[in-house]
């Protein structure tokens, strides 16, 4: 079997509070394989956002191991880490929110090249690539994020993502803000992304009907741990914890 | 004649169309899903029914009826008291819609104090009771905090409240559970659709998420543009759609597959 791209080993997480602290991820384990998606499911609360955090270490896990490519992440610092933020990317719930409001989405989407010295002409060329590749007309780039749609703004946030050329996209309710008809073209954009360019998703999203659409593994996280993990049809169709079942009947 | 009848409306923002004339009624004690992608005017009419349109926003034809009673031209004073206890409101970013410097409780009790007098420690008791409905946890506690204490899903369920606090005949509800992760989103549900059952409050709903429609919608408009493509019985228009738009919109959600009964 190839090096899993993700790999998370018994990640706990506890933030300390006045009188007790709270545990806020216990002992979570999973890897994701190349262009392999998993799709991390719970309540709010559940501690998925924090495992998010953690693994593009926005967040010091407090125990644990985070191997990108077989390359332990979890102490790296300064340039080492810089490093390692090109080959993971995340895509947030909120697009307009993750773009600088004073400048272009062509700045946003060249920034990764401009910050590896890319010359001018050849990062507006490999821009309009990525703005086309992510089903956006070129000339939106010069425009700023509120001045685009929802969508559009979201696809954006894709074509930067792809920049920097990683070979994991991190989805935090990416699709949760946008209609239905504009979900249905990022899902497109992003399966094409796993099926040719395998790249590795970890997907995280409260929409089960999309989970099961989508990923290929789901991990139901309860109350910070994994109470069951297993192919995505598995966990769905046939659950084994309360917390899955409690989850599945919920859903509408 | 029908609680809310809104006839060939036509509104402008600036000479843009937003609504092109729109037609569509609410019957007593019904509930109507509203649905189509941003842009398609769902916001507008809500915004038309409650006066809130702005100096940008021009009706250009077509009339709004609520119980026989002219929506359009009626006088700010006149919708003032129209508005909350007859025709509540829920707002999708509810938060906002709370003073930021002011305690929940005083601020629910200022609401139906505006209407009726009731004394503090009856509203006070209804709201807890209406909240534990709700499925906020602590009530007492919720009362006490400041808005910004509450988490998104919690001034939801806090918004949601302050509106039914007033009992109204038609309820507008735009996103109502968008910001509530799946389980306490069913349990909006079915606390509305009790609410319906008891008081026969009408609700025009707003939602983009398929399966609170059809778990809550009697009937469904779908919009497009500022028209209406499509207009019928909740189950015939989502499963048995006629416009290639409302079939287009259709095939983009996703269904769960479920695990077999009884397993």
């Amino acid at each position: 079997m190839s090096t899993p791209v993700l790999e998370v080993r018994h990640l706990c997480k506890t933030f300390p509070g006045r009188h007790t602290a709270l545990s806020a991820v216990e002992d979570v384990s999973f890897s994701i394989a190349p262009g392999q998606c998993l799709g991390l499911v719970g309540e709010s609360g559940s501690g998925k956002s924090t495992v998010a955090r953690m693994v593009c270490r926005l967040l010091e896990p407090t125990s644990g191991q985070i191997l990108l490519h077989g390359q332990d992440i979890t102490g790296l610092t300064g340039r080492d880490l810089r490093a390692v933020y090109r080959q993971l990317q995340m895509v947030f719930q909120s697009p307009a929110e993750s773009f600088d409001p004073r400048r272009t989405l062509g700045d946003g989407i060249g920034e990764s090249l401009r910050v590896r010295g890319v010359p001018r002409r050849e990062r507006e060329r490999r821009t309009a690539a990525l703005m086309e590749r992510c089903g956006l007309d070129p000339a939106l780039g010069a425009r700023r994020p509120h001045e685009v749609s929802g969508g559009q703004c979201q696809r954006a946030a894709v074509a930067r993502a792809l920049a920097a050329e990683p070979i994991l996209l991190i989805c935090d309710e990416a699709t949760s803000a946008l209609d239905m008809t504009v979900q249905r073209q990022i899902m497109d954009l992003l399966a094409e992304l796993k099926e040719q360019d395998g790249i590795a998703i970890l997907f995280i999203c409260h929409d089960l009907a999309l989970v099961q659409s989508f990923c290929d593994r789901t991990a139901v996280l309860h109350r910070g741990r994994i109470a069951e993990e297993g192919p995505t049809e598995q966990v769905l169709l046939h659950p084994c914890s309360k917390a899955a079942k409690a989850l599945i009947d919920a859903a509408f | 004649m029908p609680l809310l009848q809104t006839t060939s409306l036509s509104v402008s923002y600036d000479g843009q169309p937003a609504l092109r004339g729109l037609s569509f009624s609410v019957e007593e004690g019904e509930i109507l899903g509203i649905v189509g992608e941003s842009g398609s005017g769902k916001s507008t009419v809500l915004k038309v029914l409650t006066g809130l349109l702005g100096p940008s926003g021009q009706i250009a034809g077509g009339s709004v009826r609520y119980q026989g009673r002219d929506l359009i031209h009626i006088s700010s004073r006149e919708r003032r008291a129209l508005l909350g206890p007859e025709i509540g409101m829920v707002f999708q970013d509810a938060r906002s819609s709370f003073c930021p410097v002011r305690r929940i409780g005083p601020q629910l009790c200022e609401i139906v104090r505006a209407h009726r007098s009731v004394p503090k420690d009856q509203i006070r008791r209804e709201a807890l009771d209406l909240m534990d409905k709700l499925g906020l946890e602590d009530p007492a506690r919720v009362w006490e905090s400041w808005p910004f204490q509450l988490s998104g899903g919690m001034s939801q369920r806090v918004g949601l409240c302050a509106a039914l606090l007033l009992r109204p005949r038609l309820l507008l509800a735009d996103e109502p559970t968008s910001a509530l992760d799946v389980t306490v989103r069913r349990q909006v549900v079915e606390e509305l659709l009790r609410l319906r059952a008891e008081r026969g409050t009408a609700i025009v709903l707003v939602a983009h998420d398929m399966g609170v429609i059809r778990a809550m919608a009697d009937r469904i408009l779908v919009l497009r543009e500022g028209s209406a493509v499509e207009q019928g019985p909740c189950s015939a228009v989502l499963d048995r759609p006629q416009s290639p738009y409302t079939q287009a919109l259709m095939e983009a959600v996703p269904h769960l597959r479920r695990p077999p009964e009884g397993a």
